[in-house]
Parts: C-alpha cells; sequence; structure tokens
C-alpha cells in the first residue's frame, strides 16, 4: 500500500499542475474583482453573519470573517494575485500555495450564494497542491531549456501521491455529476441540450434549438457516457490520449458555447495530473527540434543576406 | 527508470522513523481518498449519514466538501432581471427608478454577469432565504442616505425571469419564454435606530 503512494513521478508533472492551477484561479480572481465590494465588503450584498455564522455551518473558516472593510478586501485581492503569480512562476512555491489555499476557502465560505462548481474545484486543488510536490519553477526549468539538453539536472522523481489524488478527485466529480444528472428527466429524454441552448447560460440562444431534438439527443447523451468514461481512458495507458481528446474536446466545446466559460478552464487543469514523463520528454524533445530547425534557417537566410550584401 | 530505482532503494533503505513517517502519510492519504470518495455516498443513502461524523468536519476545515450537481437539471431562466421598486406616495403605484438599483455598495444595476444571477435566484432557495432579510435592511439604509425625504414611504425588489416554455410550447407559439416575477417587499424606509417595526 505504501508503494502504491509514493512510487516516483516526474517532478515536471507537478510543475505544470501548479502553473495550470495558478493561470485559472488568477483568471477568477480578475473576474472577481470588480465585484468584490459587493460579495466580501461589509457593505456589500452578501450578509457575513448570516453565511458564516454558527447555524449555517459552525465548521466554515474564512480570513473574511476579520477583514470586512472594503480597503481590507482590496488588500486581499492584491495580496493573493501576486502569491498566484509567484506560485505559477515557482516562487516561494509552498508559502504561495499556503496563501491562495486560505484564499479559496477564506471567499468560498464567505460568499455562498454566489458560488460555483468551478470556486470549488480550484479550493479542492489549493488544499491537494498545498500537501504535494509542487516541482521545479518555470525560471530554473527555462534556463535547463535554454542550455540544451540541460533538462536532465530539472528532471526529479517525487513521490506521485498528488497525483493520484487529484486523478481520484476527478473521477468523482465526474461519476457524481452523471449520477446526479441520470435522475433528471431531460438528461433521460434526451432535451437537456436543446434547453441548455435556449437557457441564460448560452452564447447562441436561437429558437431553432427547440426543433433540433435528435442533434440534442445526441449531444445529451453523448456528454453522459463521456464523462462516465473520462477518468477510466485516462488511467489506462492505450486510451490515455482518447481520454484527453475527449475531455478537451468536451470541456473547449462548453467553453464556445456557454458563457460561464471559468468552468471548462478549470476542469481541464486536473487533466494534467495524468501526464507521465514519457509525455514530457518527448514534448521537450519536439521543442528542442523545433529551436534547432528553427535555428539553422535563420542561420541560413544570414549566410545568404550577408552574400548578397 | 535509474531514477525510480534510486527511489525505491532509498525507500529499502529508509531508517526507523522515515518508514513510520511514511506509514502515517499512507495512511492519511487512505483516508483523504475516502473523504473525497465520500462525495460519491447518495444522500439518500444511510451510509452518507454514518460517514458523516468521520469526514464532514474534515471536510468542511479543508475544503474539501463538495456536490457536482451543476447543469444537473436545466436552467429555466432565458434571461433575468432585478430592480427596486418604490412606493409612489400620490398614487400608491409601484415606480421603479432607475438610479436606483439592488447592488450595494453604490445602489448599481445589477451588471451582466452570471455570479449575480446564481446569487438572486438562490435568495427564493430554503438554505439562502436568511441573507434577504440583511441586505434588504442594508439597502433600504443605503437608499434613505441617498434620498432622506423618501422616509416613511415603502420599496421593495422585483425579480422579473424569462422562464423557458417546454419545447413543444417554444415550437408551436415561436416564443422561448414568458415573464415569471417575485417580488421580496414591500419594506418601509425607516431609519435603523427607529422603533417602528
Amino acid at each position: 500500500m505504501e508503494g502504491f503512494w509514493f512510487r516516483p513521478a516526474d517532478a515536471r508533472v507537478y510543475a505544470l499542475w501548479r502553473i495550470g492551477f495558478a493561470m485559472v484561479a488568477l483568471l477568477n480572481l480578475i473576474d472577481l474583482w470588480p465585484h468584490r465590494a459587493t460579495f466580501f465588503s461589509e457593505n456589500g450584498i452578501v450578509d457575513r453573519e448570516t453565511f458564516l455564522g454558527a447555524p449555517f455551518d459552525p465548521a466554515r473558516w474564512s480570513l473574511f470573517e476579520f477583514l470586512e472593510s472594503e480597503l481590507g478586501v482590496t488588500m486581499v485581492f492584491l495580496i493573493v494575485a501576486v502569491a498566484l503569480v509567484c506560485l505559477g512562476i515557482g516562487w516561494f512555491p509552498r508559502v504561495m500555495i499556503a496563501i491562495v489555499f486560505v484564499w479559496q476557502v477564506s471567499y468560498t465560505y464567505r460568499a455562498v450564494p454566489v458560488v460555483h462548481g468551478w470556486d470549488i474545484l480550484l479550493r479542492i486543488q489549493a488544499f491537494l497542491l498545498l500537501i504535494s510536490p509542487l516541482g521545479p519553477s518555470v525560471t530554473s526549468w527555462w534556463k535547463a531549456c535554454r542550455e540544451g539538453g540541460g533538462t536532465e539536472r530539472i528532471v526529479t522523481s517525487v513521490p506521485r501521491y498528488g497525483l493520484l489524488l487529484m486523478q481520484w478527485q476527478l473521477a468523482v466529480l465526474y461519476w457524481q455529476t452523471v449520477w446526479l444528472k441520470v435522475a433528471d428527466v431531460s438528461w433521460r429524454n434526451g432535451e437537456f441540450f436543446s434547453y441548455f441552448m435556449l437557457s441564460i447560460y448560452s452564447r447562441f440562444q436561437g429558437i431553432e434549438w427547440a426543433d433540433r431534438l435528435v442533434l440534442s439527443s445526441i449531444l445529451t447523451y453523448a456528454t453522459l457516457v463521456i464523462e462516465l468514461a473520462i477518468p477510466l481512458l485516462l488511467w489506462c495507458r492505450k486510451t490515455r490520449w482518447l481520454g484527453f481528446l475527449l475531455g478537451f474536446g468536451l470541456h473547449l466545446s462548453i467553453l464556445v458555447v456557454a458563457k460561464v466559460w471559468l468552468f471548462s478552464l478549470t476542469v481541464l487543469v486536473p487533466y494534467l495530473a495524468f501526464l507521465e514523463r514519457a509525455d514530457l520528454d518527448r514534448w521537450q524533445t519536439r521543442l528542442r527540434e523545433w529551436r534547432n530547425s528553427v535555428g539553422k534557417s535563420e542561420g541560413k537566410n544570414q549566410t545568404r543576406r550577408e552574400a548578397d550584401a | 527508470m535509474e531514477r525510480e530505482d534510486e527511489m525505491n532503494d532509498e525507500a529499502r533503505e529508509a531508517t526507523p522513523l522515515q518508514r513510520v513517517t511514511r506509514g502515517v502519510a499512507t495512511v492519511f492519504f487512505l483516508f483523504l481518498a475516502l473523504a473525497i470518495g465520500y462525495t460519491l455516498v447518495p444522500t439518500e443513502s444511510v451510509l452518507r449519514s454514518a460517514g458523516k461524523p468521520l469526514f464532514w468536519s474534515f471536510r468542511m476545515a479543508t475544503g474539501l466538501d463538495q456536490h457536482w450537481n451543476m447543469f444537473g437539471t436545466i436552467s429555466y431562466h432565458r434571461d433575468y432581471e432585478v430592480t427596486v421598486e418604490i412606493e409612489d406616495p400620490v398614487g400608491r403605484a409601484w415606480v421603479g427608478r432607475e438610479e436606483i438599483g439592488p447592488i450595494l455598495p453604490g445602489l448599481d444595476p445589477v451588471p451582466d454577469h452570471f455570479r449575480y444571477h446564481t446569487l438572486f435566484t438562490r435568495f427564493d432557495e430554503k438554505r439562502y432565504s436568511a441573507g434577504v432579510d440583511p441586505f434588504v435592511r442594508d439597502l433600504g439604509q443605503a437608499i434613505l442616505e441617498a434620498h432622506p425625504d423618501w422616509e416613511g414611504r415603502q420599496f421593495r425588489i422585483r425579480k422579473v425571469a424569462g422562464r423557458l416554455n417546454s419545447l413543444d410550447t417554444v415550437r408551436d407559439l415561436e416564443d422561448p419564454s414568458y415573464p415569471q416575477s417575485t417580488i421580496h417587499g414591500p419594506y418601509r424606509l425607516i431609519p435603523p435606530d427607529s422603533s417602528e417595526p
């Protein structure tokens, strides 16, 4: 059992997960910025005592229990923005992820009525990253890449438990959502997609969606099948790339047709936990080959220009 | 491969303290996996209540509490509008005022952002309805501060949703939705230190 959790994984996979998380969490923070006083300050709409008070949920805790002024809330946002940038780069990542974890818990517990699924997923990822190896910094990785062949220095092995927990979390997310969806009549009769496209969440609300029942049925059932299958496909080495293809296809499609763009981006980040050392080595080799070919063609052009001159 | 072998060698050569630490960590990771997996236990099941003492506080404290019902049902709204209406003292009619919106601070109109739709629809749910009274109290104070001469008049919040028709109706009428109003109030505009209920 011990070997299962501590088997080695490539530290760069953790770094990619960390970077992906930091980028999406920063986008979420930027999205919340104009509404910070309304959702988190004492002058806003969401009452602190109601949603952080004992009757609602006694185990909740939040930094915003003590910081209620608009200035205080703004300061928290600025500190978290800096922490997210530093986390992405890999500067003092353990300290930064601790700050980000406190932020994720604090704002989701403070403003419960405005919280969506992706806020919860970011919160869970912050906790899992907090207890996981965080991988090499972007600067050390970049430096090693520039030096050519030096990447070996940053390719270290670390225990894989954090990646396993993130993978399991993604599976739980998909499987619970399928479980809840199949109980609903519009998912069962295949009309969900038509209704979704007519709804407030859709970018293309044309009423012709009421006529496209066959297309709606295919897309509705395909969504359920894909969500059910993705974790299994990603865990199986032979079908991993099909899992990536279907998952990215599903969520990028949602990104295009739905207004809740943060949802798709947030759900795609845990996919990075399914990457392996061989994937990264292959990408790095291709990148090196591409840089060499670009360098060679630039060299040829330079020689030709000199000859012309 | 070499590195993996090195790591396995390290594991074999671990000191007793390191082995104990790893054992404790293993138990912790297993508990974490179970705490995450607890999400899959249906809320209607007795296993859910049986597992609650073990997982609930831990999940809340660590932020692992989760429920993935997003898009579990259709969204019933095509559009959504929230406005503040003030009682006209002359004709006893309700008048929407452009300069007054429900968003605090600032009495701004509702921004075009999905989180506001979520907020105002959740205020109609039992779990979140306790948030309405403090919001209305603060809104009333903000209106009075902006318009002290309105003291004693009443205001209310009107939420108008474009409720989706069934697909059959959409096809028949070529009309995707119908208006559905929810009203909070009326509430009297009185200073916070007033003894009037």
